[in-house]
């Protein structure tokens, strides 16, 4: 075989293989990405993140598909690494040729992603909580968890529904908690109330006796924190040993079972605004939410035999969000149509807040339910506010 | 006033532990002449090695302890036995480098053993909170100065009264000599790594029930310990623990009645003034070369 004929050999081989890839997608299927951190340091988000949205994709393919459309899911693990992340996202785009990503987890993957999404115009529904996602609004990016701006002002409110206006808050000297600082100042002074004092603390300190008694020496009404563990749990303790009696709250930075096992009493008393689905079983049943949440946390529980997670919502409404979009369309599916079938309008009870997708509004919870509840610790377990 | 006290006595515990940090880099210091870039990883080492041990395995406490600190020094002594000792150049800046790379080994594998999770070990118990007004100590904070000073008289005991600690001391000063002598420098170096890594292990596992095991903990520990050894005089024993303490109460004092947020600046300000105006660190002499 002379070089001439191999390469006519190699082109004819290349030329079947990709027509086998536009024989393999059929027009009854949706090709459904998904990117998550399923290990790594960002696995606590990512793993039960997979677990629901392989729930559902089962769910769907067991009734028929959605719409009669079989679906078809394609996941890769990012590591919650953003370079890793970029990489899959074009192997999706352009090898498994999928229809629209759900993914990523975090905020750093999620923002490299963006551009990604973006230049190749593939909707991406990421299941971060991060405002600068999606405000102003790109043509194909969405997003599902509730935003910093939700949870300081749901903190606010019911402290000022409490009566308690002078506030103090400490927060971690890190994005989150720096983010955290930022809305919680933002937001009182909307309210109207006042933060008397704004500590910080490294998110590897080991003590917080200083900021502790300088918080009480403030006068506040109550104390907010915003940040991850292990910074909260050593601010309970340090307050309980200190006998700080005024009244605590924790942003959903700590709102798992953990802290409750991490705390133990010095977190009585205190409260979290978390997810409805950290008390799934413990929601009214006037709250709107309360179907789906408790729905998906019995067949997360059933299937896996493991307590559900808060970041289940965050795949749970994105995945819903994907179905109800396909749904309507009646024709062929493409990129631009999933895109354009969500910006005309999509609304749907969630686990994390009543989504009512737009033209406008690219991140979900509309504005007349809080997508955050707040559970008090009572005798070691999460009680409804 | 009683705030002022409050933050003394919080600062004074937090020094506590920079100390014992602080003792690792200098006992290591004195017998190799080498700064062990990997000593924080030894703190964090007992931290989760605790935490293993006690949360996931369930076994008693005082148990988790002497594994974790026996861990910990075995760690130290196969870092000196199989990496320090067997390199290519024995020059001093590239020991100190392999410590680096070391400590970058040890925090992977910590993740990979123990996982990445936070996790908080039970309180050792058996003091009561001393209160004194508004004025407190938590039980875990006794155990923690008791430790440091029982440790300071160990130590002390170790290098100025027994002929082992006394030999250790003379091969690092003149290893050649020693050698002629009889002393070993590298099973004194070995051993040097066994007690600074099993002292970094024991301040890890006491540090646990109040600040949370965690394989990322190793860093900040190591250089808020480095710190404490730079400004007390590295080499100088006492000067590490004065130096702890110094750092640990200014953090508090800052944190305080400056801001949360500048408590770390304000610690390694100190460092370089220190530097600065004496760069032999605070307690630490001029060294002399008799030739």
């Amino acid at each position: 075989m002379d070089r001439r004929q191999f390469l006519g050999t190699m082109a004819g081989a290349a030329a079947l293989g990709l027509g086998k890839i536009s024989f393999a997608q059929s027009a009854n299927e949706l090709r459904l990405g998904f990117l998550a951190a399923t290990s790594g340091p960002a696995a606590f988000l990512g793993a039960s993140e997979r677990l629901v949205f392989d729930l559902m994709v089962e769910q769907y393919n067991a009734a028929g598909g959605i719409g009669g459309r079989k679906v078809v899911p394609v996941t890769y693990d990012t590591e919650g690494n953003s370079t890793v992340a970029a990489q899959q996202l074009r192997r999706l785009i352009e090898s498994d040729k999928v229809d629209v990503v759900v993914g990523p987890s975090t905020t750093g993957e999620a923002l490299v992603l963006r551009t990604i999404a973006e230049e190749s115009k593939i909707p991406l529904i990421t299941m971060t909580g991060t405002e600068s996602i999606v405000v102003p609004p790109t043509p194909y990016v969405f997003k599902t968890a509730p935003t910093d701006r939700h949870v300081s002002l749901h903190m606010l409110q019911f402290a000022k529904e409490k009566g308690w206006t002078n506030i103090g808050i400490i927060t971690s000297a890190d994005g989150f908690g720096q983010a955290g600082a930022t809305y919680l100042k933002a937001n009182a002074e909307k309210l109207g109330m006042k933060i008397a004092l704004a500590e910080e603390f490294g998110p590897r300190d080991t003590d917080m006796t200083p900021q502790i008694l300088r918080l009480r020496r403030a006068g506040i009404q109550a104390l907010m924190i915003w940040s991850v563990n292990p910074g909260p749990t050593i601010i309970l303790r340090n307050a309980e040993a200190a006998g700080f009696k005024t009244p605590i709250i924790n942003s959903f930075g700590v709102a798992s079972p953990a802290l409750l096992e991490q705390a133990g009493r010095s977190a009585e008393n205190t409260y979290v605004s978390t997810m409805r689905l950290l008390i799934p079983d413990l929601l009214p049943a006037s709250d709107p939410l309360q179907p789906v949440v408790a729905k998906i946390a019995k067949e997360y529980r059933a299937k896996y035999n493991q307590p559900v997670t808060t970041f289940v919502g965050n795949a749970h409404d994105a995945v819903k969000l994907v179905e109800l979009a396909v749904k309507k369309i009646s024709g062929p599916l493409s990129r631009d149509g999933i895109a354009n079938a969500i910006k005309s309008g999509v609304s749907f009870p969630g686990c994390n807040g009543m989504m009512a997708y737009s033209a406008t509004n690219h991140g979900g919870q509309d504005d007349t339910l809080s997508p955050v509840v707040m559970v008090q610790i009572k005798n070691g377990k999460f009680v409804p506010a | 006033m009683d705030s002022f006290l409050q933050n003394l006595i919080s600062g004074c515990l937090l020094g506590c532990i920079y100390a014992m940090a602080a003792l690792g880099f200098t006992i290591v210091f004195n017998a190799s002449r080498i700064v062990n870039f990997a000593n924080g990883e030894f703190l964090m080492l007992g931290g989760v090695g605790l935490a293993g041990v006690v949360v996931t395995a369930g076994l008693p406490l005082w148990l988790g302890v002497i594994l974790a600190i026996a861990c910990t020094a075995f760690v130290g002594v196969l870092m000196q036995v199989a990496f320090l000792n067997n390199a290519r150049s024995a020059d001093e800046l590239s020991l100190v480098m392999l410590t680096i790379g070391t400590g970058l080994a040890i925090r992977g594998a910590g993740a990979l053993i123990f996982g990445r999770s936070v996790t908080f070990v039970p309180d050792f118990g058996l003091f009561p909170m001393l209160l004194m007004g508004d004025v407190y100590i938590v039980s875990q904070g006794i155990w923690i100065a008791l430790t440091l000073v029982a440790v300071g008289i160990a130590l002390w005991y170790l290098f100025s009264r027994t002929t082992f600690g006394k030999a250790m001391k003379a091969a690092s000063q003149e290893p050649r000599a020693a050698a002629l002598c009889g002393i070993e420098p590298r099973q004194a170096a070995a051993a040097a790594f066994a007690i600074a890594a099993g002292l970094g292990g024991l301040a890890g596992a006491l540090l646990a029930p109040i600040s949370a095991a965690f394989y990322e903990n190793g860093v900040f520990l190591g250089l808020k310990g480095f710190a404490a050894a730079v400004a007390g005089g590295m080499g100088n024993p006492l000067g590490a623990v004065v130096g702890g303490l110094i750092i640990g109460v200014v953090e508090a004092l800052s944190a305080g009645y400056v801001s949360s947020g500048y408590k770390d600046g304000v610690a390694f300000i100190i460092l370089l003034l220190v530097l600065l105006f004496r760069p032999q660190g605070l307690l630490g002499g001029v060294s002399v070369k008799r030739v």
